[in-house]
């Protein structure tokens, strides 16, 4: 993290609507953040599915799953310009990857993923919505 | 782009621990507020608050709001202890500000201090019962 700070910018975890080809995207690119990479996080993690519009996910104890996220890196100033355009109970604390990095990255109140359908078992918000819009495909 | 409005509820508070890293940024004091009564709060080790937004048994919360310079958001918060994260939190006012909030796994492995009202109280009342 120490290397980001200094070249103004830092690595977010990113886990719905933000990743590429996704409805906020634009928020990213907005701010000047530069995708980085794919990756996975830990196997702490539930998945969310808020209305089926985003997800929100959050670290437990117990249940959790890696979930696949992508790491933007964001100019130290998009932060705040980012979260203010996040759904009502998304917030930013930290993530820790598969690879043992920890990273800022996009959670869920629990008030919040609270009124979700879980969908830990997909493994991550992009497979999920791949699986879902299956059978209207066939 | 103009500051940010950051309530906190703990450390990050005047007088206290962590209040320099607000003042490391450049963050100003605006003034004391109340969330909504929606809020739980608890108390990780005594060493700091989490605060958590819930559906039932919320009190308010005394906060501080603290006008932030976009780029020291997220120092603050890489510089906040584990479980803490940086959301939205709506005042008594009807206002909603970014607001220091507590992964329910940091949560879940406190004391619930809701009925105190805010960490300084909390602090201040504890103090005193070991005096």
């Amino acid at each position: 993290m120490a290397t980001s700070i200094m070249n103004k910018t830092l690595n977010l975890a990113v886990n719905g609507g933000l990743m590429r080809g996704f409805k906020d995207n634009q928020n990213l690119l907005d701010v000047n953040a530069t995708f980085v990479r794919e990756a996975q996080t830990k196997p702490i993690y539930r998945l969310f599915s808020i209305n089926d519009i985003h997800p929100a996910m959050m670290r437990v104890t117990e249940g959790g799953k890696a979930i696949a996220v992508e790491i933007w890196a964001v100019p130290l100033a998009g932060i705040g310009t980012v979260l203010i355009q996040e759904p009502p109970g998304l917030c930013i604390g930290k993530v820790s990857l598969k690879d043992g990095e920890e990273v800022l990255g996009v959670l869920g109140e629990s008030i919040c993923c609270d009124r979700g359908k879980e969908i830990t078992q997909y493994g991550g918000w992009r497979n999920y919505i791949a699986e879902r819009i299956k059978p209207t495909n066939n | 782009m103009s500051d940010l409005e950051l309530a906190v509820n703990g450390t990050l508070m005047r007088g206290l621990e962590l209040n320099n890293n607000l003042l490391a940024v450049d963050a100003t004091f605006i003034r004391e507020a109340l969330t909504e009564p929606a809020y739980r709060l608890f108390s990780i080790d005594d060493i700091h608050p989490a605060m958590m937004r819930v559906s039932e048994g919320g009190q308010a919360i005394a906060v501080e709001v603290w006008a932030v310079p976009p780029a020291g958001l997220a120092k603050i918060l890489l510089q906040e202890p584990p479980g803490l994260c940086i959301g939205k939190v709506s005042l008594d006012d009807g206002t909603e500000v970014f607001g220091v909030v507590g992964e329910s796994i940091c949560c879940e492995r406190g004391i619930e201090i809701t009925q105190y009202g805010g960490w300084r109280n909390y602090i201040k009342t504890s103090n005193n019962n070991s005096a």
